[in-house]
């Protein structure tokens, strides 16, 4: 079987098994919403605490003062919303999803139960992968931000696109690695950058279809008036664990293919 | 459902013939250099006439009405040429894309056979879906404004999917265009949400190019006329007199009222100040011998209209910031041309592996449809 054979059935095989198994999609679009209210509870708080201290501020300094301290508790209430509480909760439910596409992949099927279980065994480790991916990320792109910046400017906001889909080949496939295989963070991630290497050209396109598809969704769905606002991040958050069950699929069947590959040479 | 599946299997077998038919690309590489050669001189022409504000001091008034017209008519000249050009292409690639995929090979001299056939084909259909659109552009606006804004961008979506199938449908049925039309419109309609989402694809990966290259321009073109405006109204409130100081028995002239008699004077001071500094002096402007035209100024100069328009400071602002950095922009101009060019080249060659697949997709789509692949419609389809 071709690499782009694999590809293909891959999308379309996800694409049968997801409709069928819609669930898959609600922790992703019950988190987004959550965050959504969050943000603008948020931003509400901010905007009336800062007339607040702007219109007290300006009839008396000391005023400001006292506005000021009732302040600095509320944004360290929100750094630890948006920098702790926030991140973890994604983490979660990105256990919960990578467990469920392993389920759909292999048996065709899966339900919440299955979402809780692969939360409680993955969550930590999803938090490790994600901050040593994050520090890799960091390490590696930072330095090649001009680089890539020059191929943007000069493909026409391709550079950026290309650079994120390489850096996915390598660095993005440790989450299904981890969950189908069984294996720590840090093992999966190791897993890979060889599975990676190995997969190049259908990796990118999985990873490199995922990202035009999400921005022409989101910007068609945004000019529906008033609904677009709450269509187009869900159709974006469809769209993006649609992308993940696919890459579970493919990593399953690729594997699944070399195992049935070695079984038929041992049994000659 | 099973039809979107389907999708699927068509853009794996579109893919297969891609691999298969490297050939294709060729003439997309050189339809690429010729877009690259349009782009470089298009860009030419504008750094000429940089080139001749230049040496004018940065006058605006030695545009004529004939640059005008004869600028329009190059640039008219230019599109005209290049759409000419696409549609040569166009005829040869799809009969190419007609011969892998019914085929299975394809080569140069299909190319030739298809511009030969379909070029003036092809020209009837944009020429009539040009027009079409130029009736249909009151429509437009209104359903445009009646959806608040959502039929902008979703009603050229659609006519593109009911037209998608117009030039495939002339190549593979060989029919006339009416006809030709009349047959996509069909399949659009029997096939509707499929290949809508088809089509939706086919956007989604050929669109960013344009949209990228656009809103990037315009923004910058809108950061420095603000850069500009700000400066300009930064200076004026510089100059305008603190209400302490004035002696309320003197007649006060208000700068920012400024009336013709003041604006005289304006400019008599900043030609005195630029006379006593000799700022000029320190501004190489390269010696051209060529003998100046005999010109009419534009509408009583440019220079007016932008005064008008901007306030004086602007403009008097604008011609200090150009002269004083006319080496900076010029290397800025050269850079900015030579990234543009190899942009451009770079961008269509990736928009041409993403074109090739897309329309091979399409022709696939067309021979197959959305239905599962038995025996027995393989006989169909091959009767």
């Amino acid at each position: 079987m071709k690499w782009y054979d694999a590809f293909f059935d891959s999308c379309r095989d996800s694409l049968e098994l997801s409709t069928k198994n819609f669930k898959l999609y609600l922790p992703n679009i019950i988190v987004m919403i959550i965050t959504g209210v969050l943000i603008f509870i948020i931003s509400i708080v901010f905007i009336f605490f800062g007339v607040a201290a702007f219109s007290s501020g300006v009839s008396n300094s000391m005023n400001m003062e006292k506005s000021f301290e009732t302040i600095i508790p509320l944004i360290v209430l929100v750094v630890i919303i948006v920098g702790i509480i926030l991140p973890i909760m994604y983490c979660m439910v990105e256990a919960g999803i990578l467990f469920m596409s392993k389920k759909i992949s292999i048996n065709s099927s899966a339900n919440f139960s299955d979402f809780f279980y692969g939360l409680k065994k993955y969550w930590w480790q999803i938090i490790i992968g994600v901050n040593i991916v994050g520090l890799l990320l960091l390490l590696l792109f930072i330095p090649a931000f001009i680089v890539f910046s020059l191929v943007d400017i000069l493909t026409f906001g391709y550079g950026f696109m290309s650079a994120w889909t390489i850096f996915n080949v390598f660095f993005g496939t440790w989450g299904a690695i981890m969950v189908i295989d069984e294996i720590s963070a840090w093992e999966a991630i190791k897993k890979g950058y060889g599975f990676g290497k190995q997969n190049f050209w259908a990796l990118s396109l999985i990873f490199f279809c995922s990202m035009p598809i999400v921005g022409f969704a989101s910007v068609l769905l945004k000019v529906i008036p008033l609904a677009g606002i709450i269509l187009a991040p869900i159709a974006v958050t469809i769209i993006n664990t649609y992308f993940r069950l696919v890459l579970v699929k493919y990593y399953y069947e690729v594997t699944r293919e070399k195992e049935v590959l070695m079984e038929s040479v041992n049994n000659y | 459902m099973k039809k979107i599946l389907h999708i699927f299997d068509r853009l794996k077998e579109a893919f297969k013939v891609n691999v298969q038919n490297k050939k294709i690309y060729k003439q997309q590489i050189l339809l690429a250099v010729i877009n690259t050669i349009a782009t470089l001189v298009f860009l030419g022409m504008i750094y000429s006439l940089f080139l001749r504000l230049r040496s004018s001091g940065y006058n605006f008034g030695i545009f004529t009405f004939s640059d005008l017209i004869s600028g329009i008519v190059a640039t008219i000249l230019i599109v005209i040429t290049l759409g000419l050009i696409q549609v040569f292409f166009e005829a040869g690639l799809f009969q190419m894309y007609y011969k892998a995929v019914y085929s299975g090979e394809t080569n140069n001299n299909d190319f030739f056979e298809g511009t030969k056939k379909y070029f003036w084909k092809f020209f009837g259909v944009n020429i009539i879906k040009l027009l079409m659109w130029v009736f249909l552009i009151p429509i437009y606006l209104i359903l445009g404004i009646i959806t608040l804004g959502a039929g902008f961008i979703l009603i050229p979506i659609v006519i593109e999917i009911f037209l998608a199938m117009w030039k495939v449908s002339l190549v593979v049925d060989e029919c006339g265009i009416i006809s030709a039309f009349t047959r996509s419109v069909k399949f659009a309609g029997k096939n509707f949400v499929p290949f809508m989402l088809f089509i939706f694809l086919m956007l989604a990966f050929t669109a960013p190019v344009k949209q990228n290259n656009g809103i990037n321009v315009a923004s910058d073109i809108q950061k420095v006329i603000k850069n500009f405006e700000e400066k300009a109204n930064q200076n004026r409130n510089q100059i305008q007199p603190d209400k302490d100081m004035i002696n309320p028995n003197e007649d006060v002239i208000n700068p920012l009222e400024l009336n013709t008699q003041s604006q005289i004077n304006f400019d008599k001071d900043i030609s005195d100040i630029f006379n006593e500094n000799k700022i000029n002096e320190g501004i190489q402007t390269p010696s051209l011998d060529l003998q100046q035209p005999d010109y009419k100024p534009l509408d009583d100069g440019v220079t007016s209209k932008i005064s008008q328009f901007f306030g004086k400071n602007f403009h008097d602002n604008l011609i200090d910031v150009l002269n004083k950095a006319s080496g900076i922009i010029n290397i800025v101009l050269v850079a900015l041309i030579s990234l543009m060019t190899v942009g451009t080249f770079i961008s269509s060659l990736v928009k041409m592996i993403l074109m090739v697949f897309f329309m091979l997709a399409m022709f696939v789509i067309y021979k197959e449809g959305f239905i599962e692949k038995t025996s027995e419609s393989e006989e169909v389809l091959q009767a």
